[in-house]
């Protein structure tokens, strides 16, 4: 017993005394605490769990006021105001008091005829006899009377119910209330200090209750799953490349991975490269030997003509194997580099693009590879990041890369699905960088499967700025 | 990256036999296609933008044909000599042309098409939109050879264009025609127009818009067909003409040479090409036998040391070595190669800047922000109504809202603020990205949000974060559009500024909805970066 009383809440206590014999409603325990209604109800449930308490639901029909009622319960019904108006002047053309009680002169001249207190005659209402009260006029204001069948079957007043839960307090309730146990309610420094609390104890939680929900700092998921995407790739020995700007000659986009500039994809009329108009629709390539280089094989071998234009055209980059290109300027051999970069289209946001999104890209070079280390590198990409080696490969085609090849991946829940592209750069690519050995390029899709482990089926999640659906994704800790 | 369509009853027919669905995936997955659709027609994309031999029913069955060794080695085509002649007057526009005869063919619905589909396909994509490359076809039986490609006045010929019933001038079928509005753009600035006349002085075609209905008119049941290539890249309009002219051979059709100005097209011997076997076995890693997936890949071996190989005209993408070497495996097919692991060790590492932006995210976490994720694409208006600037703009953005690159990250925090407004409060928020202002940079802002916020809680978390990264900012009294004046400071790092710290200005609040003190700081993480490494180096 004293251990319950122990454990009571202090909203449990307050609910407590205030109970007797006589049933309670929850209203009127709310007057007499102070505590909300809803305050109350908690603690009458944990009190009957407790025993302490009974609480009865009971059922009650009430009348009450339509809408159309309650504003008469408070002004005179039509039939009163045309008595009145009968009463004082004896009769009323049918027109005015048309115009007085609109679509209520009907049934309110139809209760004067019944009656007998007025009747029509040659289009105007005669006054027959006065009374000074009907027996519904009562009932209309106070809700009670033999005038309320009549008042629902005009729909001003309705048959409602409700329920109300009354409690009232058990003898064992009053046992427990009647304990004298003293309690701390919460430790303070005063009371600390003081040493008060030496020979007390300290009221017991309901630790089992729930408590409101708070948010704290968290990091944002997508984020973070790139972030561990990082953390798997330097543990396979790849360096990161480095950080550069998006803004870029249309050069250093395509021209430099040997796109020709009338290639569909460098197409800059095409729109499939975002360009720059301010502060500058040009920019500088510093690299003034690679540059010239590069424009030297593309008339050699796609033979057409270079245009400076084109190749200094500020744009947004396109794709991140730009990153690959600046990296090659100065590469370590043996060299691994990967880079996660934002990239840029003209595309219509839906819930499946979006105009700037990440891309994860990366070059290995050696002496030692070949073809089948492509085939191996993606292989163990889908291992590590799918976690299959159930992989399928398809010859694929990017204009910088001989052979290409595409892999696809048995996902669990989504089937076939394309994940990645590599290739060997093309000669002609490495040919003004001063690279000979072959040199591996590769890029995989990965936010489809963050997507689908974390049940997010639109891509503009991503970046969302709703806070609750942030909020509802759970930490990402592994991949 | 063109999407075809075929019959699926056509194709099989032209391979010469039925083909599984998964038999057809796997064939195609090894000549860089996929099969989007399957049915009575089926949807192809075919990624090679250089391989338009295969963007036709016609020349894919010629391929799965060889892959699958139905067919060997480069296709040989016998071209019938004649008297047909093209005299070129190098039209300024787009001087050169190249010309076939191709006669006996049975087009069929599926074959008439195909045909359509093809020339689209090329002229738009491999052709440029009609730039580099133009294709014509026209009634062989009704043209007076010889035909004369010309430049002449857009008001001196007149014709009735295809499917139209009028005649119109070449100036008028620019206007008056879809297509002639379509590619008008081709010809800007012309003062004459190229035109393919024959002897009798007909216009057969008006390149790059539109041919003759009289004689361009190709229906089911024409048998001889005049193809006509113009443009302004000569390789690879040859491509072209040999990739239409040995499709309609699929056909039935028998090639009949052009001369243009005295030289015969089309050309369609074998090219040579000489590889070393040593290279292909190096780079692809490939020890079995070159000869059988070279002849399924189109090659004729002449001889293997050193390895001579013919290669059929229609391949105009055979530039380098390279290219044989991703037939070769493609034939042998990659699935049958063994993936190897790169023997290749190196120390994995990461770049300063995540370190960085990890260190000042653990420490964001540890004032209780939580971190958001903005486009870095923006609408300058919301800037400009802050008082801010957005310098980095675009000349062809898809929508007003995504039309500049950010120059700071506090205007997103204030909407990302803004769009929360019913969820309790204090409400810390974070965003480490890019910024252009325009150099590009790395920011790290910061808002937050409450009854309690001010200057000095915004500056214990900035001081708290730069503490730990053992610098001592100095704060000096500033103006800036957000932030309330005489609440707000710039912060620097040895007399250099890293960034601003302060409380919105409630202009800024109304403007944003809010009714709760808002605090915010946004500094530069490069300029901590460079601090760092001046002093740990």
């Amino acid at each position: 017993m004293e251990e319950i009383a122990r454990k009571l809440s202090s909203h449990e206590v307050t609910v407590l005394r205030v109970l007797s014999e006589e049933p309670k409603t929850v209203e009127e325990v709310s007057k007499e605490t102070g505590l909300p209604e809803a305050a109350v109800m908690r603690a009458l449930s944990f009190l009957e769990r407790k025993g302490l308490a009974l609480t009865e639901k009971k059922t009650i029909h009430y009348w009450d006021w339509t809408e159309k009622g309650r504003y008469y319960s408070s002004n005179p019904l039509p039939e009163r105001r045309l008595l009145e108006l009968l009463k004082e002047r004896e009769e009323v053309d049918l027109s005015e008091a048309k115009e007085l009680l609109g679509d209520e002169l009907g049934p309110a001249l139809g209760l004067l005829k019944k009656e007998g207190l007025a009747k029509i005659e040659k289009g105007k209402i005669v006054l027959l006899r006065y009374i000074p009260s009907f027996p519904w006029e009562e009932s209309i204001r106070t809700l009670e009377g033999e005038g309320l069948e009549l008042l629902q079957k005009r729909g001003l007043v309705t048959r409602r119910k409700r329920s109300i839960i009354r409690a009232r307090i058990t003898p064992r309730g009053k046992e427990v209330r009647n304990l004298k146990v003293d309690l701390l309610e919460r430790l303070t420094p005063e009371i600390l200090r003081s040493g008060e609390w030496k020979g007390k104890e300290l009221r017991a939680y309901d630790v089992e209750s729930p408590v409101p929900k708070k948010h704290y700092g968290s990091k944002h998921p997508y984020v973070e799953f790139l972030r561990k995407i990082k953390d798997v790739l330097i543990s396979m020995g790849f360096e990161e490349m480095e950080y550069s700007s998006p803004v870029i000659p249309h050069f250093w986009d395509l021209e430099v991975l040997f796109v020709p500039q009338d290639h569909p994809s460098a197409d800059l009329g095409a729109a499939d490269t975002f360009l720059v108009e301010t502060p500058s629709r040009y920019g500088e390539i510093k690299e003034k030997e690679l540059y010239e280089k590069v424009k030297e094989v593309h008339e050699r071998v796609w033979g057409y003509k270079w245009s400076d234009e084109v190749a200094r055209r500020l744009v947004l980059r396109s794709h991140a194997t730009v990153l690959s290109a600046l990296t090659l300027r100065n590469p370590k051999v043996p060299g691994k580099y990967f880079t996660i970069s934002r990239v840029y289209r003209p595309e219509q946001v839906d819930a499946k693009h979006l105009p700037e999104f990440n891309q994860l890209d990366g070059i290995v070079l050696d002496e030692s590879l070949d073809f089948r280390h492509l085939l191996g590198l993606l292989k163990n990409f889908a291992e590590v990041f799918v976690g299959t080696g159930n992989v399928r490969f398809k010859a694929g085609y990017f204009p910088f890369t001989e052979p290409s090849v595409e892999m696809f991946v048995k996902h669990p829940e989504l089937g076939w699905i394309e994940i990645g592209g590599a290739g060997i750069f093309r000669e002609e690519l490495l040919e003004p960088f001063g690279i000979e050995v072959p040199v591996i390029a590769w890029g995989l899709g990965l936010e489809r499967f963050f997507m689908v482990r974390y049940g997010i089926s639109d891509i503009r999640d991503l970046f969302t700025e709703n806070l609750d659906r942030l909020r509802s994704i759970p930490k990402v800790w592994r991949l | 990256m063109p999407t075809i369509k075929v019959k699926r009853d056509d194709l099989f027919r032209l391979v010469g036999r039925e083909l599984s669905r998964e038999e057809l995936e796997r064939t195609l997955f090894m000549l860089k296609s996929e099969l989007e659709d399957w049915g009575e027609e089926l949807e192809i994309s075919v990624d090679d933008s250089e391989r338009p031999d295969l963007w036709s029913a016609e020349g894919l069955a010629r391929a799965i044909r060889l892959h699958l060794g139905l067919q060997r080695g480069a296709p040989v085509y016998k071209v019938y000599p004649s008297t047909y002649e093209v005299i070129n007057e190098e039209p300024r526009i787009r001087p050169y042309i190249v010309a076939a005869v191709v006669k006996g063919v049975n087009l069929g619905p599926e074959g008439l098409e195909q045909l359509i589909q093809l020339q689209e396909k090329i002229m738009l994509s491999y052709g440029r939109r009609r730039k580099r490359i133009a294709i014509g076809t026209s009634r062989a039986d009704l043209i007076h050879f010889p035909i004369t490609y010309t430049e002449v006045d857009p008001d001196a010929y007149s014709f009735v264009p295809l499917y139209e019933e009028e005649e119109m001038t070449l100036r008028e079928v620019l206007e008056k025609t879809e297509k002639g509005r379509e590619y008008a753009f081709l010809l800007e600035g012309a003062e004459k127009f190229p035109v393919l006349l024959d002897a009798s002085e007909r216009v057969v075609t008006f390149p790059p818009i539109l041919n003759s209905n009289d004689l361009g008119r190709i229906t089911e049941d024409t048998h001889d067909i005049f193809v006509d290539v113009t443009g302004t890249h000569l390789p690879s309009m040859i491509t072209a003409l040999n990739v239409v002219v040995t499709a309609l051979v699929e056909r039935g059709g028998e090639v009949h040479e052009v001369k243009v100005n005295g030289v015969p097209y089309p050309d369609l011997r074998p090219r040579e090409v000489e590889v070393s076997e040593e290279y292909l076995r190096r780079l692809g890693g490939y020890k079995g036998d070159l000869r059988d997936p070279l002849e399924r890949a189109g090659y004729t071996v002449l001889s293997q040391n050193p390895l001579r190989l013919l290669y059929p005209a229609y391949r105009g993408d055979i530039r380098h070595p390279r290219d044989v070497l991703e037939d070769l495996l493609s034939a042998v097919d990659y699935n049958r190669l063994e993936p190897l692991i790169p023997n290749v060790y190196t120390q994995g590492g990461l770049r300063d800047e995540t370190l960085i932006l990890d260190a000042l995210r653990d420490l964001m976490i540890g004032v209780s922000a939580e971190e958001i994720q903005t486009f870095t694409l923006t609408d300058p208006e919301l800037f400009r109504k802050l008082g801010l600037d957005t310098p980095v703009t675009l000349s062809n953005p898809v929508s007003k809202s995504y039309s500049a690159l950010r120059s700071s990250l506090l205007p997103h925090l204030l909407r990302v603020l803004s769009k929360n407004r019913t969820l309790p409060y204090p409400q810390r928020l974070f965003e480490v990205g890019e910024v252009f202002t325009p150099q590009w940079s790395i920011s790290l802002g910061y808002v937050e949000a409450g009854r309690e916020v001010s200057y000095t809680t915004a500056r214990q978390a900035l001081e708290f974060l730069l503490r730990k990264l053992e610098l001592n900012p100095t704060f000096k009294e500033a103006s800036h559009p957000l932030f309330i004046r005489g609440r707000v400071a710039a912060v620097y790092l040895d007399g250099e500024l890293l960034g601003y710290v302060g409380e919105v200005k409630p202009e800024v609040l109304e403007h944003f909805g809010l009714i709760v003190p808002v605090a915010a700081f946004e500094i530069d993480v490069y300029k901590i970066l460079s601090r760092h490494n001046r002093s740990h180096h």
